[in-house]
């Protein structure tokens, strides 16, 4: 999550809560990894072993998980560590909405708050919309974060994959910091592929052809295990920024330098093709 | 036939009593007593149960009984047990001043996503019986090489290649090489970046300690190097604030060496380093010479790590040239690719002696072979081969207080469907005359499948002499089966040895197998 976005998505549910909840609220300074709502259970321990100063943490009873990783098992009922900022501002009973950042997983799970908010007593009925209205504006904010790319990118669309090929001799094998010189070898190299990608739906831009070519990192290595690895028959969404422009036309593995040319090194270029299909619903509106 | 006629006497006689023991049903035996004649190709090879022997093989083997005190634990916590990711390459570090508490790094991503920008890292606070994972890694989602070096008073350093931010991708730059330091090897905070550079590979941590600082050794292929000089090595001799870079390459390379850097330490301030300097490149094969240098002022000099020449009068004694198979987008040996194996170890109390281990090609049908020698004059000369083996790699040196060798490899056995990864520990007191082998995990070699995803189990794995023990991190299949721990195992994460599956944190789903980094402890002889 960018810092602007972070910024956004804060506003909002300040925005949309009762200004007492947030009369101590503070803008997160990192990234927000898990939210939930819970009640306080023990002020100055920690829920498992080995969570290093548990003085500065206290033990929250889970009611609602908000938003999390999927590998991150955290349910109702279940007791999680928070490290908190400043433990004082917090009493046993306390019902409180945490914005936090990953930290432990182990025998239990821990955290480090990034913001927190506590609810008031007297508010308690209308903690489920609470949670309603943060789910809502945590896709809002994803939706508003995909229309903000869509507008500033040079090329949008929804496309499927015709074939992949490995990029011309003289790029293959190009690092990804090659010297001016002479390219090093390196576990670490890209190994750029072409796929040939039929665009069957233009979400941004123009294009002259029907066709252009994705450019990706084709390597099996660790450097690359979360770049786009495009396949035969793969249906995607690609979006390509203002300044990723086409590449020189000599080097194509298709078409002889009759087809663009796009480099897509990260998953941020290639989308599932689901997100297309939600940015045309998107647009329509 | 051909390989039993090569088998001496004693040998023979071991194989057809461990036949008549598995055939008997006596099964749990568990490490070998081994004699070997030094010099000549030897392995042996346990397979649930069987002895195999491959080519070259000259030895007398025994079944002794379990090790005793040994440990063997797959790292995952309970909380992430439904992870499927392949955890490979592990490091580890042992806090010199409470040896119970350690940290471990693998590819181990951070199961709270990657918004944080954070990767993690496994602490153990009680020698290793349980771990945490903990996000105090710099480094998006996770690394793509990480060492670490524990130090007096909690500290902890590292040098990693950092996964860094979409907009660093985009300029064709998916990682950054890093020097971390922390104030405290439990994770209590996130480490600070202390250096930073692109254009380096696979950054390898060491340390020691004089007059209360805290001297810090970085070796990596930094391809800023020129004149195709790139084994370098970074030097801190203040507790890592800064660092000063040495060329170790003075020979005329094939555009660039050898991505491994090794150094080894002794308690009298000798250091030592080895690197592979690439002479020629043919298709797939780097001809490479195995350099070691020394420096016998702990690196503290004008001019260092000339202490030990070539006869060449060059810095730096060539112990061998040899053919490395190295293409690293290609997996060759049980799904893993190969051609950076390379470890280093000096006795800590005679700076005299010291070993070797490297990985290359010989070429009588051999995929990979790891070599073992040793020098007892201070690198100028070395023994011919103490051990090869045989479609090894991942092979990792430390020699203890009393001057007990271990070595730590990982070898491929068998073929096809009945291929297994074999992670041995051997030990000697004496060159490898004799060994004591514990075999610490004999996983499927072709499961899970690869995935297009290198390292399969790393490129290196890690060995440390820890007082009376061998302590050491190595990454294999999970496939929760006791028979594949002859030295027993226990899982942090959920697992149903009965019915040999995998579960998720609830125990209710089956979880597919996949790559586990696992540490060890074993008693040393």
């Amino acid at each position: 999550m960018s810092t602007l976005a972070r910024c956004v998505f804060v506003s909002l549910i300040l925005l949309i809560m009762h200004p007492r909840l947030y009369a101590d609220s503070a803008l997160p300074e990192r990234g927000v990894d898990v939210i939930f709502r819970g009640v306080i259970s023990e002020i100055g321990k920690a829920s498992f072993p080995d969570v290093p100063e548990p003085s500065k943490a206290i033990i929250v009873t889970v009611h609602d998980v908000i938003s999390k990783a999927p590998l991150v098992h955290l349910a109702p009922n279940d007791r999680i560590t928070v490290q908190v900022k400043n433990i004082s501002r917090f009493k046993v009973g306390d019902e409180v909405v945490f914005f936090a950042t990953g930290w432990i997983v182990g025998q239990g799970l821990a955290v480090k708050e990034v913001h927190h908010s506590t609810l008031p007593s007297d508010q308690m009925e209308s903690v489920g919309s609470v949670d309603v209205n943060i789910k809502q504006q945590l896709g809002k904010q994803k939706d508003q974060a995909l229309l903000h790319r869509i507008n500033s990118a040079r090329l949008a669309f929804v496309g499927r994959v015709l074939s992949v090929k490995p990029a011309p001799e003289d790029v293959a094998n190009e690092s990804f910091e090659a010297d001016s010189s002479h390219s090093y070898e390196s576990e670490h190299d890209p190994e750029w592929k072409d796929a040939l990608v039929s665009i069957t739906n233009l979400l941004k831009g123009k294009t002259n052809t029907q066709e252009v070519v994705v450019r990706f990192p084709g390597s099996p290595d660790i450097a690359w295990r979360n770049a786009p690895k495009l396949r035969e028959g793969q249906e995607a969404t690609f979006i390509f920024a203002k300044g990723q422009e086409p590449s020189a036309a000599t080097t194509f593995a298709y078409g002889q330098g009759q087809l663009p040319t796009y480099t897509a090194p990260s998953q941020q270029e290639v989308l599932g093709k689901d997100v297309g299909d939600h940015l045309l619903q998107l647009l329509s509106k | 036939m051909h390989i039993a006629r090569r088998m001496k006497s004693k040998a023979t006689i071991a194989v057809v009593l461990a036949a008549f023991l598995c055939a008997a049903g006596v099964s749990g035996y568990v490490y070998w007593e081994t004699h070997h004649q030094p010099n000549e190709d030897t392995s042996v090879n346990v397979d649930k149960g069987d002895i195999q022997t491959d080519t070259g093989t000259s030895n007398t083997s025994k079944p002794v009984a379990k090790i005793p005190g040994t440990l063997v634990v797959d790292m995952i916590p309970a909380d992430i047990s439904d992870e499927e990711n392949s955890d490979s390459e592990p490091f580890l570090a042992v806090n010199p001043e409470n040896s119970a508490v350690m940290a471990a790094s693998a590819f181990t991503p951070n199961p709270y996503g990657p918004d944080s920008g954070l990767a993690p890292i496994f602490v153990s606070s009680d020698s290793g019986k349980t771990w945490n994972l903990r996000n105090t890694v710099p480094s998006t989602l996770m690394t793509a090489d990480m060492t670490e070096t524990a130090a007096a008073q909690k500290r902890l350093f590292a040098a990693i290649l950092a996964h860094k931010t979409f907009q660093d991708i985009q300029k064709k730059r998916p990682v950054e090489y890093r020097e971390l330091s922390s104030n405290d090897v439990s994770g209590l905070g996130v480490m600070a970046v202390t250096g930073s550079r692109f254009r380096v590979d696979q950054p390898w941590i060491t340390r020691f300690a004089k007059d209360g600082v805290e001297n810090i050794f970085v070796g990596s292929n930094d391809f800023a190097g020129r004149g195709g000089h790139t084994a370098t090595l970074e030097i801190s001799s203040d507790s890592g604030k800064t660092f000063k870079t040495i060329r170790l390459e003075t020979r005329r390379t094939a555009l660039q060496d050898g991505p491994s850097v090794r150094t080894a330490i002794a308690n009298d301030g000798t250091i030592y380093v080895a690197y592979f300097g690439w002479r020629k490149r043919n298709a797939a094969i780097r001809n490479s010479d195995v350099v070691v240098l020394r420096d016998d002022h702990s690196a503290a000099g004008a001019k260092t790590f000339t202490d030990l020449k070539g006869t060449d009068g060059l810095p730096g004694y060539v112990v061998d040239n040899v053919n490395i198979p190295f293409n690293p987008f290609v997996p060759v040996l049980g799904q893993e690719r190969v051609g950076s194996t390379l470890s280093l170890a000096v006795d800590p109390n005679n700076s005299g002696t010291i070993y070797i281990a490297w990985g290359d090609q010989v070429g009588d049908g051999d995929i990979y072979s790891v070599h073992v020698r040793r020098s007892t004059d201070r690198g100028q000369s070395w023994s011919g081969d103490l051990r090869r083996l045989t479609n090894a790699t991942c092979a990792a040196l430390a020699i203890n207080n009393k001057g007990t060798v271990g070595l730590l490899y990982q070898q491929v056995i068998g073929t096809g469907h009945s291929s297994r990864w074999v992670t041995h520990l051997e030990q000697s007191l004496d060159g490898f005359v004799t060994v004591r082998d514990a075999v610490l995990s004999t996983a499927p070699a072709d499961k899970p499948d690869w995935g297009g995803n290198l390292p399969y189990i790393g490129d290196y794995n890690y060995l440390l002499a820890i007082g009376r023990e061998f302590r050491g991190v190595f990454s294999a299949n999970n496939y929760p089966d006791y028979d594949d721990f002859p030295n027993g195992v226990k899982y942090l994460r959920n697992a149903d040895f009965g019915s040999k599956r995998l579960l998720d944190p609830t125990g209710t789903k089956q979880v597919q197998i996949s790559i586990d980094p696992y540490y060890f402890s074993v008693p040393s002889i």
